[in-house]
């Protein structure tokens, strides 16, 4: 890697913590190509549905291969399913909701983290022992189980369900990633500061402590959403995850993993949802690590 | 180190018991039941649970009528699986877990270490960017997929292997590779940071300075500190490796843990669930523990145990 060119000499200039990250963040090829890519993939998700027909079922056209079906008169890129839809709508359709998923859930766990381990940590002493100790004991449950009792215990299923199982129970790390930042941060001057011109607790929480942990856990979030979309997807391979007529990557992926048989492999109803699920995986892992490297300050190249 | 391993074997108990009563109330505290789902449970088994495991009794005496068998070693019958205990249900998944799990752990650590180092040593190679993309692809790939791909061209069309099951040594290879591609994939990314933590460490550079050869540097003294990330991520993948995958268990169909993981769950068979979150535990804790043990013996700085 070639250094960046030194700035002008006219031109010196403040920059904040963040604008710095930014900056490297950008330099970061990796990250920055994942970050245009999440966008425009986005934007297809939110807007393909519109305009493509992904709900008629064309009972004739079961199992058309991605091309220009006679059936049909129409043209499948990506193929058609089992009950003859069109898989080229069904992927974006599905894209709406792993993302829907991926996205709340991590915001759910996060708040419910962020305030735990702010708390825990602010308050110290007693109360902060025993908040820890209940994530130790938390940690020691298999997470998934209890998810899977959530969604059996609550039967019929829309997506709400599915934000909340998922969201629930997966804030223990957050809430320690907090609590370390507060901890470190609450005996610094600005925080003393703050209490000699009389802040409210709250006020010094919110104000003052939060914005300086939102660093490690704006990182370990966008980490977060890619591993929640798995989840998902493991849910929907189970049967218990995303419903029928609704649709996500994970459960297409997982239909198509199950329509495989030594006679007649339906390879597209497999790859398509797969790539679709993958590509936005490895997406967000880039950006979380460009992000990491961008502003941990240990990561920091000459 | 030996005060240290026995204070940790003291505290098991207390720990399985926390848990276990976590589990416990979690799982009851759902709403329905495990008579409730429509699966019938045969009526004279059903009371006769009803009686000794009872949803009549509160929490609290449940809780300690379920110490009290697993004191004597007893995990109670399976609600579900009729006619077996949850010992004879275990007993026979266990093995296969173990077997399974070590297999892939080891598979896991000889594919991802060495990536990693290679990554770490070569950074912004092409053998860093190539085996770093691979790892991350492998995170990214649920293993529904990984598998199913794995069975297509292996199994439907090259027919190197059989479909499936338990018992020859030709089908393990399959399971083994799905079960350990994302804990390779974890492996190789936490060596590769672990090589760059240390890269630029003085006693590196000392060993540089003495004219060590580059082999011996990496062999000696980079690997003991550039592998501590894994040994400590070695913890919990043990315990969730060994535990099974019900993925992997449902497509190549073996009698494994996974799927009483899994199963236990949606059937509400709370005796099971205790079983699975008991092996589950106790594997994490004494996991640890010899994590943390290899930890004091590979790096010296850390003092174990006062």
């Amino acid at each position: 890697m070639t250094a960046a060119p030194a700035p002008p000499p006219d031109a010196v200039e403040g920059r904040s913590l963040w604008q710095d990250g930014l900056r490297r963040l950008l330099r970061n090829r990796a990250a920055a190509a994942s970050a245009m890519f999440l966008l425009v993939l986005v934007a297809a998700c939110v807007a393909v549905p519109f305009f493509v027909d992904h709900k008629t079922r064309r009972t004739a056209a079961k199992f058309e291969a991605p091309g220009y079906s006679e059936k049909t008169r129409m043209f499948h890129v990506f193929g058609t399913d089992d009950l003859g839809r069109d898989l080229f709508a069904r992927c974006f359709y599905g894209g709406r909701i792993s993302l829907l998923i991926g996205v709340v859930a991590t915001l759910v766990a996060v708040a419910i983290g962020t305030v735990y381990g702010s708390l825990a940590g602010y308050v110290g002493g007693w109360t902060d022992a025993v908040m820890m100790r209940i994530v130790d004991v938390l940690y020691g449950v298999p997470y998934m189980l209890i998810v899977l009792l959530i969604m059996v215990a609550v039967g019929e299923r829309g997506l709400v369900p599915i934000f909340a199982a998922l969201g629930l129970f997966q804030w223990l790390t957050t809430a320690r990633i907090v609590r370390g930042q507060v901890l470190s941060f609450k005996n610094r001057e600005f925080v003393q500061a703050a209490r000699t011109i009389g802040s409210s607790g709250g006020r010094i929480v919110f104000r003052h402590l939060l914005p300086n942990t939102m660093g490690p856990v704006i990182v370990y979030s966008t980490l977060m959403v890619p591993s929640v979309i798995l989840q998902e997807a493991f849910l929907s391979y189970l049967g218990l995850g995303v419903q029928e007529p609704h649709t996500s990557w994970g459960l297409l992926a997982s239909e198509g993993a199950r329509a495989i048989n030594p006679i007649e492999t339906y390879w597209w109803l497999l790859t398509f949802p797969a790539l679709f699920l993958a590509s936005t995986l490895l997406a967000l892992n880039f950006l979380g690590d460009g992000l990491r490297d961008a502003f941990d300050p240990k990561g920091r190249r000459a | 180190m030996l005060r240290l391993i026995l204070h940790r074997l003291l505290w098991l108990p207390l720990v399985l018991l926390v848990v276990l009563a976590a589990t416990t109330w979690l799982m009851r505290a759902a709403p329905g039941s495990p008579f409730a789902a429509e699966k019938q449970v045969d009526r004279e088994i059903q009371e006769q649970m009803l009686k000794k495991w009872g949803e009549d009794k509160n929490g609290r005496q449940w809780f300690v009528a379920y110490l009290k068998g697993l004191v004597r070693g007893d995990l109670g019958p399976s609600y579900r699986v009729q006619g077996r205990t949850v010992n004879d249900l275990l007993g026979s998944a266990l093995p296969v877990s173990l077997t399974l799990g070590l297999l892939a752990l080891f598979l896991a650590l000889l594919v991802g270490v060495p990536a990693g180092f290679l990554a770490g040593l070569r950074q912004n190679s092409l053998w860093d960017y190539g085996s770093m993309a691979l790892a991350l692809l492998g995170i990214s790939l649920p293993a529904f997929v990984v598998g199913a791909v794995l069975v297509i061209v292996l199994v439907f069309n090259w027919n190197a292997f059989p479909v499936g099951g338990w018992g020859a040594l030709s089908q393990l290879p399959l399971p083994a590779v799905t079960l350990a591609a994302p804990f390779a994939a974890v492996i190789a990314r936490l060596s590769r940071a672990g090589v760059l933590e240390v890269v630029h460490e003085d006693y590196v550079r000392t060993a540089k300075a003495k004219g060590l050869p580059k082999g011996e540097i990496v062999l000696k003294h980079l690997i003991r500190g550039a592998i501590l990330p894994v040994v400590s991520y070695l913890g919990p993948a043990a315990a969730a490796i060994f535990t099974g995958s019900f993925v992997v268990e449902k497509l190549f169909r073996i009698p494994g843990m996974g799927m009483h993981f899994v199963n236990s769950a949606i059937n509400r068979d709370y005796l099971l669930i205790l079983g699975v979150v008991l092996v589950y535990s106790t594997l994490l804790v004494l996991f640890n523990l010899v994590v943390d043990v290899a930890y004091g013996l590979l790096d010296p700085r850390v003092r174990l145990g006062k």
